[in-house]
């Protein structure tokens, strides 16, 4: 007697897509990853001890940053976003300036950087940084 | 010269039709380029190393790009809390801390991240301390607005 020999199926993956599903899953990768960059604003503070220099009063630009958030240019209030025009045009006037950014100690920091900001956006390099105090007010 | 062109000169017989031109493009290699990209990715993807604290970074319209290299990241959240390097610590001891790191390497730069609700008053001691320790290149970090966020302080 002759039995019929059963065919045995061999198991099978499919592989042909495996690539399709790794460049789909780099593709996902590559446009969902974000870069974290660090961006600030550099300053370079005088060491302790360097040299006092004397700057002329005439050559100060004397920025306040009260403890309310309010901000004076040369003890005129000004909004915010009006400084660096002012500093702009201040600095074209006379290339020397110097600016004296004071910000009171109970003022929020963010609003001594949003000052900050307007002042790079000048292209103030001459940049002072000072504690405000009313005596010196 | 082609042997199709050639074919066709010949006197008397007709130009053959049947020939096929493939055009499809080999996609075999295509897992290997995938895998040599996510092997490229993986090996040059750097992770953060220090977490630091939670903080609302204040957000800027000039602000420069600063390398990592030779940064060093001193963190002030909204409480008034300072850490260095994921160490809480008390703002007095900023000076000799920067002062070890920058005599290993003399081209410091010290980012400050600090939240934007922060007194100022804290970020001035800090300055002092850095001033004490001769560190003088800082940076107020504050990402661009264009990577999101608001202006307002």
């Amino acid at each position: 007697m002759r039995l019929m020999r059963r065919k045995r199926e061999t198991p099978d993956i499919p592989l042909a897509s495996t690539a399709d599903v790794a460049f789909l899953l780099l593709i996902f990768f590559i446009s969902s990853t974000v870069f974290s960059i660090d961006e600030g604003l550099p300053l370079i503070l005088p060491a302790r001890g360097s040299s006092v220099v004397k700057v002329s009063v005439k050559n100060v630009a004397r920025i306040v940053v009260h403890q309310d958030g309010t901000v004076t240019v040369d003890k005129d209030v000004v909004p915010v976003e009006n400084i660096a025009g002012i500093v702009r045009d201040m600095i074209a006037a006379n290339d020397k300036l110097v600016v004296s950014l004071e910000t009171d100690p109970r003022c929020r920091y963010g609003r001594m950087v949003r000052v900050l900001d307007q002042l790079k956006l000048a292209n103030a390099t001459r940049i002072s940084l000072r504690l405000y105090t009313p005596e010196t007010g | 010269m082609t042997g199709w062109e050639r074919c066709d000169m010949l006197p008397g017989r007709m130009p053959r039709t049947n020939r096929k031109v493939l055009s499809t493009i080999p996609t075999c290699t295509m897992g290997d380029i995938s895998m040599l990209l996510m092997i490229f990715f993986m090996s040059t993807v750097i992770f953060r190393m220090d977490n630091g604290l939670p903080v609302s970074l204040p957000r800027s319209e000039a602000g420069q790009h600063v390398p990592r290299e030779n940064t060093v990241r001193i963190w002030i959240d909204a409480g008034g809390r300072v850490s260095i390097d994921d160490n809480i610590i008390d703002i007095s001891e900023i000076e000799p801390i920067i002062a070890a790191k920058l005599s290993r390497n003399p081209a410091l730069i010290v980012s400050f991240n600090t939240d934007r609700r922060c007194p100022y008053g804290l970020v001035s001691k800090a300055i002092d301390y850095l001033k004490d320790a001769n560190a003088v290149r800082v940076a107020f970090m504050a990402p661009r607005i264009e990577r999101g966020g608001s202006l307002d302080d």
